[in-house]
């Protein structure tokens, strides 16, 4: 049985967020993920990955294969994270409104990011906000944002703050390429 | 947290896609689906996160609808292979030098260079070295980048702003596994070098490192590290050896230790604790303390085995261009089997120099620090201190004079050390015209809230800091000298931060002249003047540095026509050897006094045998330019002439003592002499001796211990060799040895 306790650390209160990054791959058709956990002050954590291959065919639409694959893959590093973050947040042009919103459920808010100078689609289930990094951003939350003193915002507001809004799928994709720069090799 | 699995689940509303081929049959699309993998990074907080999982097969979820061409299979847990062991016997992630390229925009740059941007990105370079394990690297790869890291407003939180020089300076330590951080006095190198720790620990980059600092530094080194990387676990070195035993051993990030424990730790013992292992990196704090590269402690610090080498000194060189050349020899990683390197001056030293120095003066960095302003007091002697001056000089010009070819440099050097103590005190009546004086500044000082330190070379009751400090009771002056234990030493200076109704610090320039962070005073008064310019200078930027509020007014005492102001014109004309030879890199030194400037003080010429010779040679040998090795072989060969028979210790197991010489007197009994030579072209200090005396054998007949020095000794030095029946040689003794 696990000893009780509590860090002192306000910042160890507030849990982690974890980064979702998907790219497709270099190598071949098909795409590269990761799951990225880092704490509230850009601490690495978790680095969950891994890769799909997709058939190079006309036989399904493209739109259809990403769909499926993206999910599949979604699914691969959810199952194996062993800790819930406090909140997901990926770019808008990697994940689309239906994975979260239609192909897997989460029960901790989702956010993706877009530049608030482009236009960007978004589901009518998901809700809208801006956020102030080095410049604006969209987020569109799924289910819904969060409440204003939640543990959820209070820890989006320590990354942004300390410059961590973006840059951890930067580390993440280099972590993918990485992994997968020689031959696709994930042995480790 | 929720137990796994239960914060998602795939909806599974979504049919797989399927291919309609001419509306006869229906196909799903068949992906390939790897395994997926994850890598969990410890916390650089925990010191051993690791646990144990057993990897449940159920967990994993079934293939679904799609067809899985590669079966999922066994997820691999990176849990283990990825803690970051504490484990001080353990080997460290061999990243230093093969991750490096994160850094490839540092540069040393020259201090008009230091706007440049700090944030331009320095991107991550793969390491393509595979024979790291992925683990690792991706550890080191995830970690924040450097420039976030040390942005005010990243990850990190560091107590106070970091000046654009100091991230230059944190920057050139991340990318050079060899710097030498000349910063002048003040500019933060202890900063620099705790930032550039911490962000290495932090990226995994290194795992621990060495500390090597003066023994009386150790605590603010602590204080410093507990402030600017609160994360790292610093294990101090020091106290009996049964506490250094475990202290070594102690899982930490940071060893922290004096010279002089290491020196006592690093023992030719493949196991002895500083040695048996390969440090991450090695910092010398006040390098200059390994200026001389025969003394022991130089060569312990050169033969520790190192992927880094930092040295941080603002005085890089005291003396000597050699001074120089021994510091640069620690600057270098020492793989196992290698062999220290030697310099010698020259072209390759210049270039080496060049290309290793890190140096930023504070007017070009810190034009916001307040001025120093530097000034001269010249008095005149009066009433019976002026008759003792006059009485001794004019006496000892006599007695130079009656010795004529006989006389020796030391000769004059005595009787410049007696006319200096005079112009300190009046030896009959304890008159001090200079006391006089900063009695009247202090009370204008005390009165406008300003507090002062008084710098002296002397320790003594006659003439130096305890007979200043006796005759400024009313001002309740703190005394800080050099035979204060470690822990007096931390509570004067924590007295005189804390209490501000304590308005004096009167120190010795040798104890408190390096190191400390005096900046709650603002006035600084030199009482005597020393040799080395750098030496003072070093001791008032105690006061003029970071955090100083006011403008540090520096008072340098000068009794017109007295020894001190002809001895103030040689100090100009090295001041200016220091800043072009240092600063610029671009002369060779030669900046020893010639005889003919030493006789000159007094009117006088130099014998014939002296006559256009650096001080060593004096006599027959010229000990300047002799190795310590090769003057530890003149001494022996003077002994054995004497006939003592002479044996040369090993150079890693001499604890100090170089040759033992033992010869049987007239009566038969065995007289043993433990015998230190140090060559040193300045005076040698107690720290030497008090060496020597640690390593004499206790409880035998007949042993003494002998120092060796042709340059002389510092009055704390006599005095400390007096109490301890330490003879001490120096050039005029062994001149006498050589019976020439």
């Amino acid at each position: 049985m696990p000893i009780p306790y509590r860090d002192a650390d306000d910042l160890s209160e507030l849990g982690a967020a974890g980064y979702l990054k998907i790219e497709p791959s270099s190598v071949g058709s098909g795409y590269l993920g990761a799951l990225f956990l880092i704490n509230a002050r850009g601490e690495p954590i978790e680095f969950t990955y891994n890769q799909i291959e997709t058939p190079h065919t006309f036989l399904w639409r493209q739109a259809d294969i990403r769909r499926h694959a993206v999910r599949k893959l979604t699914a691969s590093l959810l199952s194996l994270c062993p800790k819930t973050p406090r909140l997901i947040l990926c770019l808008a042009e990697e994940v689309g409104s239906d994975l979260f919103c239609q192909d897997i459920q989460v029960s901790i808010p989702v956010a993706r990011i877009a530049s608030a100078i482009k236009a960007s689609p978004y589901s009518g289930s998901e809700t809208q906000d801006t956020v102030q990094a080095s410049e604006p951003m969209n987020l569109f939350w799924f289910p819904g944002r969060p409440q204003d003193d939640s543990i959820e915002l209070r820890l989006l507001h320590e990354l942004v703050s300390r410059g961590l809004f973006l840059e951890p799928l930067e580390r993440a994709a280099i972590g993918l390429r990485e992994v997968y720069r020689a031959k696709g090799d994930a042995a480790i | 947290m929720k137990a796994e699995g239960d914060w998602w689940r795939d909806s599974g509303e979504v049919d797989t896609p399927r291919a309609h081929w001419f509306s006869i049959f229906r196909r799903e699309v068949r992906l390939n689906a790897h395994t997926p993998s994850r890598l969990t990074i410890p916390s650089i907080r925990v010191a051993s996160p690791q646990r144990l999982w057993i990897p449940d097969t159920d967990s994993v979820s079934p293939p679904n609808s799609i067809t899985v061409m590669l079966p999922l299979s066994l997820v691999v847990n990176l849990i283990a292979s990825a803690a970051t062991s504490s484990n001080a016997e353990c080997g460290s992630v061999d990243l230093v030098g093969i991750l490096l390229n994160e850094e490839a925009t540092a540069s040393f740059a020259p201090p008009n260079r230091l706007g440049a941007d700090p944030r331009s990105p320095g991107k991550i370079q793969p390491p393509t070295d595979v024979q790291i394990p992925l683990s690792k690297r991706l550890a080191y790869l995830l970690q924040p980048p450097t420039n976030l890291l040390l942005s005010g407003h990243g990850p990190l939180e560091w107590p106070g702003t970091l000046f654009e020089y100091q991230l230059e300076g944190i920057r050139a330590l991340l990318s050079r596994e060899a710097l030498l951080l000349g910063d002048d006095m003040g500019l933060g190198k202890t900063i620099q070098a705790i930032g550039a720790l911490r962000i290495l620990v932090l990226q995994r980059r290194i795992e621990s490192g060495l500390l090597i600092v003066p023994a009386g530094l150790v605590s603010q080194w602590r204080k410093e590290l507990h402030l600017w990387a609160p994360e790292l676990r610093v294990s101090t070195v020091r106290g009996p050896a049964t506490e250094r035993a475990w202290q070594w051993v102690t899982p930490a990030h940071v060893y922290l230790t004096s010279y002089e424990t290491f020196r006592s730790d690093f023992t030719d013992n493949p196991q002895s604790p500083p040695r048996r292992r390969v440090w991450d990196v090695v910092i010398l704090d006040e390098a200059q303390k390994i200026k001389n590269r025969d003394v022991e402690v130089s060569r312990k610090s050169k033969q520790l085995r190192r992927r880094r080498a930092w040295a941080l000194t603002g005085t890089p060189l005291e003396n000597s261009v050699d001074d120089l050349a021994s510091i640069l020899e620690f600057v270098a990683p020492l793989k196992d089997g290698e062999v220290p390197q030697r310099l010698t001056p020259g072209p390759e030293l210049h270039g080496r120099h060049k290309g290793l120095q890190l140096r930023r003066k504070k007017a070009d960095v810190l034009p916001q620090l307040p001025p120093k302003i530097v000034s001269q007091i010249a008095l005149l002697l009066e009433g019976p201190q002026r008759e003792s001056y006059e009485r001794a000089e004019s006496e000892g010009i006599v007695q130079l004079r009656e010795n004529g070819e006989a006389v020796r440099i030391e000769n004059v050097l005595e009787l410049i050390m007696k006319l200096k103590q005079i112009c300190n005190f009046c030896p009959t009546t304890g008159q001090s015209v200079k006391l006089e004086d900063i009695c009247e500044r202090l009370r204008t000082l005390e009165s406008e809230g300003h507090r002062a330190l008084i710098f002296s070379q002397f320790t003594d009751q006659a003439y130096g800091a305890r007979a200043i400090a006796s005759n400024l009771q009313s001002l309740q002056p703190l005394l800080y000298t050099g035979d204060l234990s470690p822990s007096q030493r931390d509570a004067t200076i924590k007295e005189f931060k804390e209490n501000t109704k304590r308005k004096v610090l009167v120190l010795s320039l040798r104890a408190g002249g390096q190191g400390l962070n005096l900046q709650d005073a603002s006035y600084v008064f030199h009482f005597d003047r020393w040799w080395n310019p750098a030496v003072e200078r070093q001791a008032e930027d105690r006061v003029h540095r970071l955090g100083q509020a006011f403008p540090v007014h520096v008072y340098k005492y000068i009794l017109e026509g007295t020894i001190e102001e002809r001895i103030d014109k040689i100090l100009r004309e090295k001041q200016l050897l220091f800043d072009e030879l240092v600063d610029d890199v671009s002369i060779d030194l030669k900046s020893k006094l010639t005889s003919e400037e030493l006789f000159g003080l007094f009117g006088l010429t130099p014998p014939e045998h002296a006559k256009s010779s650096r001080r060593g040679t004096e006599s027959a040998a010229n000990y300047a330019e002799m190795s310590g090795v090769e003057f530890e072989g003149y001494v022996k060969r003077l002994l054995e002439r004497k006939g003592w028979s002479v044996e040369t210790t090993p150079l890693t197991r001499d604890g100090g003592i170089d040759l033992i010489a033992r010869r049987n007197d007239d009566i038969g009994v065995e007289a043993t002499l433990y015998i230190q030579c140090k060559n040193y072209s300045s005076p040698v200090g107690v720290d030497i001796a008090r060496e020597l005396n640690g390593a004499l054998p206790k409880h035998l007949t007949g042993v003494r211990g002998v120092l060796v020095c042709p340059s002389g000794f510092t009055s704390d030095a006599i005095s400390f060799a007096k109490d301890r029946g330490l003879a001490l040689w120096d050039r005029h003794h062994l001149f006498e040895l050589s019976g020439e």
